[in-house]
């Protein structure tokens, strides 16, 4: 199988001895086979004597994947949790949202068991978090436990863009009440 | 659900609010049209309606003979029914269209009920007993933004190109009066469509209205106002629906007459079509396909 | 009564075909454009519409799989479709069949355990009905499946085939599958021979099944054939356009 030839679903592409599996791939009894419609392309891999296969396809849906950098709108907020709606994965906006919640353990990485959920999140900020597990059957676990995770965007009772001053405050720019966020560091 | 943040929807009101809309158009200009009749081979009619490429309508009429409506003895009978298909939105599988299809089929059927719209004494066949039964079905494939007008324009177009056979009415020796539906699939009468309106829908976004919106202004909008226009520039059906506001009288007068005028340009640019289509053979029609 | 001859003194059948060939085919992708997968099939006359979502959000919660993305399918027949017009035409027994028989086919073919959690929704309309409606939406469902970039085992291909008058044919229009004669809707996997759906209705002597079942494989292997050659066609013409399919 040459290079740049358009393969279909099932197609016999290459062999497990002398290929690794790639993206829009799979192997069946030792053959490797085409998952999607699209053409081969084979790269090399660091210290690895086999090549990698893969076929280029037309981009399919993102889903939220473990360890992708996720923004997302918060929706609720209780004592234990903020439900959150996932609007964009690693920087491409997804079609239909996927429900998120970040835990009160998973807000910040100190001091963990004295999160209060309200003076961290509010509805309507948007938040960048990262997808730890695929959670319960409702909705992703994210957390915010970094620097540069946290509010990106928030809406102060003014109704005004709130300015971040710290990692904790961000400050009115109208009426200059401080209000308490969980905030992210974007440098 | 297509959701819409809040600086988008602000970026769409203040670009309506300078007469410029994301689609590069002015607020009372309509999107370019295409209409394809006579595309199904099990229907008496039957025409496809793409808006910009992005909402997709298919309407067949179907007539049948039966019973006549008990009110209406002498005249035929019309069915109007509206389905949205999965395939324009996921959230309209299984009965999450029914809201949807109750809204359409109503204005639809609003519009084309009356007398004066559709020659209805026309389709009696013997008076209390017989009748044509029109069934209009619509089916609603892909939604990018005002369904109502698109339907209106679609409906219109497939009654137009709709074929009635020619029946012969005979009184049998017992009294019983026997129809002979005619097999010539040339000998057909059709139905007088000049007098059907077409619906215009304007959609007030912030404090200025629009014509034609798209499904992004249709998130942003405050209320709608969906006016059916014949070619004579009389008004038909007014119709108003929306979530927020009210509107003001004089406002509602003045979109009033901007409808008007649009129906009137929209009628000639449809009437242009459906004659070119009349005259193209079955040959040269792509569909689907295209 | 009069009696119609389904198949002439020469070997043709009602509609000038012979017994072995499939009626033509025609298709278009990507026709919708909220859906992330869309096809148009034609065989014959027989019309059908396939979109498909995903992988997206689950929608009843309770459903969801941890390992697997569930697949959810929806059949409904237009109402203009068959000669005479239908009533509504979603909650009917025979879609509901239908439906469940196809989501069955796809659970076995797509790689679902890549997507957790997840739904794919599959929604098929036929636009007209000429027999052999199952097979045609399972073989638009298939092309929907692609332009939505899905991965999938292989390509699933569809047809039916029966046996009228002694003479087994493939690819049965609605005359033929109204004589009473058996019917046999088959998808298989071409690549790998493998058949992923079987139904057959009426009865049949086993050596006629077997006449019956490898025409209807070899029905299968001429569509694969055809919708091979031009997907290949229409990726490689994007291909040259744009120089790159990402």
């Amino acid at each position: 199988m040459s290079e740049s030839d358009v393969v279909t679903p099932g197609t016999r592409i290459g062999s497990v001895d002398t290929h690794i599996s790639g993206r829009g791939t799979y192997t069946r009894d030792g053959r490797i086979c085409a998952s999607v419609v699209g053409r081969v392309v084979t790269k090399d891999v660091p210290n690895q004597d086999k090549k990698i296969i893969e076929v280029e396809s037309k981009q399919e849906t993102t889903v939220p994947q473990i360890g992708s950098i996720v923004l997302a709108t918060v929706v609720k907020t209780t004592t234990q949790f903020a439900k959150v709606d996932i609007t964009c994965v690693e920087g491409k906006a997804l079609e239909t949202t996927f429900m998120g919640m970040i835990r009160q353990q998973d807000v910040r990485a100190t001091e963990i068991d004295k999160v209060v959920i309200y003076e961290s999140f509010r509805p309507g900020d948007v938040v960048r978090a990262v997808v730890i597990s695929l959670g319960d059957s409702k909705s992703y676990y994210l957390s915010t436990a970094r620097n540069e995770l946290g509010v990106v965007f928030g809406t102060s009772m003014a109704g005004q863009t709130l300015v971040p001053v710290s990692w904790k405050e961000m400050e009115c720019p109208k009426t200059h009440l401080r209000e308490l966020r969980k905030v992210a560091k974007t440098i | 659900m297509i959701k819409i943040s809040p600086s988008e929807k602000q970026f769409l009101i203040d670009g309506i609010k300078q007469n410029m809309r994301t689609d590069g158009r002015s607020r009372l200009d309509y999107r370019a049209f295409t209409v394809e009749t006579g595309l199904v081979a099990q229907t008496n009619g039957s025409a496809r309606v793409k808006l910009a490429n992005n909402t997709d309508v298919l309407v067949g009429v179907k007539v049948e003979i039966g019973d006549p409506d008990p009110d209406f003895p002498d005249q035929g009978r019309l069915e109007v029914r509206v389905e949205c298909s999965p395939s324009a939105s996921p959230e309209f599988e299984g009965r999450g269209a029914e809201e949807m299809n109750a809204i359409l089929s109503a204005m639809l059927r609003n519009m084309l009920q009356n007398a004066r719209t559709v020659d209805w004494a026309s389709l009696c066949i013997s008076p209390g007993k017989q009748c044509w039964i029109v069934y209009v079905d619509c089916l609603v494939l892909d939604s990018a933004g005002n369904l109502f007008d698109a339907l209106s324009i679609a409906t219109k177009s497939a009654l137009f190109n709709t074929k009635v056979p020619k029946i012969e009415v005979m009184e049998t020796s017992s009294g019983q009066t026997e129809i002979e539906v005619s097999d010539d699939p040339s000998d057909f009468t059709r139905l007088s469509t000049a007098s059907i309106p077409i619906s215009v829908t304007l959609a007030k976004v912030g404090s200025r209205y629009i014509v034609d919106p798209t499904i992004e202004e249709e998130l942003c909008m405050e209320s709608r106002v969906t006016i059916a226009i014949n070619s004579k520039g009389n008004i038909c059906s007014i119709q108003k629906g929306g979530v927020s506001s009210g509107i003001n009288p004089s406002e509602f007068n003045k979109m009033l007459q901007h409808a008007r005028k649009i129906g009137l340009v929209l009628l000639k640019e449809l009437d242009a079509l459906l004659d070119k289509e009349e005259n193209n053979d079955t040959s040269t029609k792509i569909g689907f396909a295209r | 009564m009069s009696k119609i001859e389904f198949i002439s003194p020469e070997g043709l059948r009602v509609d000038g075909r012979r017994p072995q060939e499939v009626r033509k085919i025609n298709y278009r992708l990507n026709l919708f454009s909220r859906a992330d997968g869309s096809a148009y099939y034609e065989q014959g006359n027989t019309r059908v519409l396939a979109a498909v979502y995903g992988p997206r959000q689950v929608t009843r919660r309770g459903a969801s799989k941890h390992d697997r993305a569930i697949i959810n399918c929806e059949y409904s027949m237009a109402t203009f479709s068959t000669g005479e017009r239908r009533k509504s035409a979603k909650r009917d027994r025979r879609s509901t069949e239908i439906s469940v028989v196809i989501r069955q086919t796809f659970e076995s073919v797509i790689l679902t355990h890549l997507y957790p959690r997840t739904q794919i929704d599959i929604f098929m309309q036929v636009l007209q009905a000429d027999g052999g409606t199952r097979c045609a939406c399972i073989n638009a469902a298939s092309l929907a499946l692609i332009d939505a970039g899905i991965p999938m085992r292989d390509f699933v291909v569809s047809c039916a085939a029966g046996m009228i008058d002694g003479v087994a044919l493939t690819d049965l229009n609605y005359i033929e599958d109204s004589a009473g004669g058996p019917d046999l809707p088959l998808a298989i996997l071409p690549k790998q021979n493998k058949i992923c759906l079987l139904q057959m209705d009426s009865k049949l002597t086993i050596e006629q099944y077997e006449e019956v079942m490898q025409m209807a494989v070899e029905g299968c292997k001429q569509i694969h054939a055809v919708l091979d050659a031009k997907l290949k066609d229409v990726t490689d013409q994007l291909v040259n356009k744009r120089k790159t399919l990402l």
